[in-house]
């Protein structure tokens, strides 16, 4: 049988942290730390000059079943396609470990970068170059229950030319390869 | 075609199962490569008592079951609650042969190529 593998959002402290399945659920980007599939109360202010953000948002596989055999060789891609509107760009890049989110909330998030998110790989590249020919590598490695590889940190980039509302809905998709039996 | 099981095949009549008739399940990493004379995929529903219908077979004549390939590659979108799984299967190039790389959709349609490639479907197997 195929492990079963489940998509967690991470929000909350890094010490208590909510695993959120949203593997059958979308989850929305506001300018709060907190996971929601519609919610419009902590939306993202768009800026009278520069660039405001989301909270960023922390994903990561966990394997909820497995027998004999290994999870591994994980990617992460999108459509490669940027549909989120005119002036909204979303930028990722892997970590390590999670840091919860921070900022001012309903305002903006903090911008996702090593020196606000220490265990981040490096820069972030925006989230649309990394595609099903060409994806985000993310390390891990797991033949057991429990969290499986690095996280998946995306934040939105808004800028003073957004339209006002919720953007178009975009897809991320996880890839790995499983032996297990 | 998502759920094909694997059985092994040996050179001295003997298989190992994915999952044995008494229910209990054999790790990939179990195969004895260096005996092993096909690898093969049988459909879920198919009897698996038997060699008589592999959906995919690949055969070892020349005592190279090192060079196998298998794994389950999975397509797990966030909001969709199901994954896709292709298995790949196949045989590795190596400097003496030339191999070749399966990849079997759900829907049992088939793609085959030479080697890996960076596709994202054909993309190297770690094993």
């Amino acid at each position: 049988m195929p492990a079963t593998v489940i998509i967690n959002r991470w929000t909350g402290t890094s010490g208590a942290p909510t695993k959120t399945n949203v593997t059958s659920i979308n989850s929305r980007l506001n300018a709060e730390d907190a996971h929601s599939t519609a919610g419009t109360a902590n939306s993202i202010l768009i800026p009278a000059a520069g660039t405001n953000y989301s909270f960023w948002a922390a994903f990561r596989l966990a394997i909820s079943a497995i027998t004999g055999g290994t999870v591994n060789n994980i990617k992460w891609f999108t459509d490669g396609a940027n549909s989120l509107g005119t002036g909204v760009a979303a930028n990722v890049a892997t970590a390590t470990s999670y840091v919860q989110a921070t900022g001012t909330v309903g305002t903006t998030g903090n911008i996702l970068n090593t020196t606000n998110y220490a265990t981040l790989a490096g820069a972030t590249a925006s989230a649309f170059t990394y595609t099903s020919g060409s994806p985000l590598a993310v390390s891990g490695s797991s033949s057991a229950t429990g969290d499986l590889g690095d996280f998946v940190v995306l934040q939105t980039a808004i800028s003073t030319t957004a339209a006002q509302g919720a953007t178009p809905q975009e897809t991320v998709t996880f890839r790995y390869d499983d032996t297990s039996s | 075609m998502q759920n094909l099981k694997w059985l092994a095949q040996y050179n001295d009549n003997t298989t190992l199962k994915q999952i044995d008739d008494d229910g209990t399940k054999n790790a990939y990493s179990d195969i004895d490569r260096s005996k092993l004379l096909a690898f093969m995929l049988f459909d879920e529903s198919a009897v698996l008592d038997g060699l008589t219908k592999p959906r995919f077979a690949v055969y070892f004549d020349d005592n190279d079951g090192e060079r196998l390939v298998w794994t389950r590659r999975a397509f797990q979108t966030v909001g969709q609650n199901h994954s896709v799984i292709f298995h790949i299967v196949g045989k590795k190039t190596t400097e003496q042969k030339q191999g070749f790389i399966m990849a079997i959709a759900p829907d049992g349609q088939t793609l085959v190529r030479d080697n890996f490639v960076d596709d994202g479907l054909f993309d190297e197997v770690i094993q």
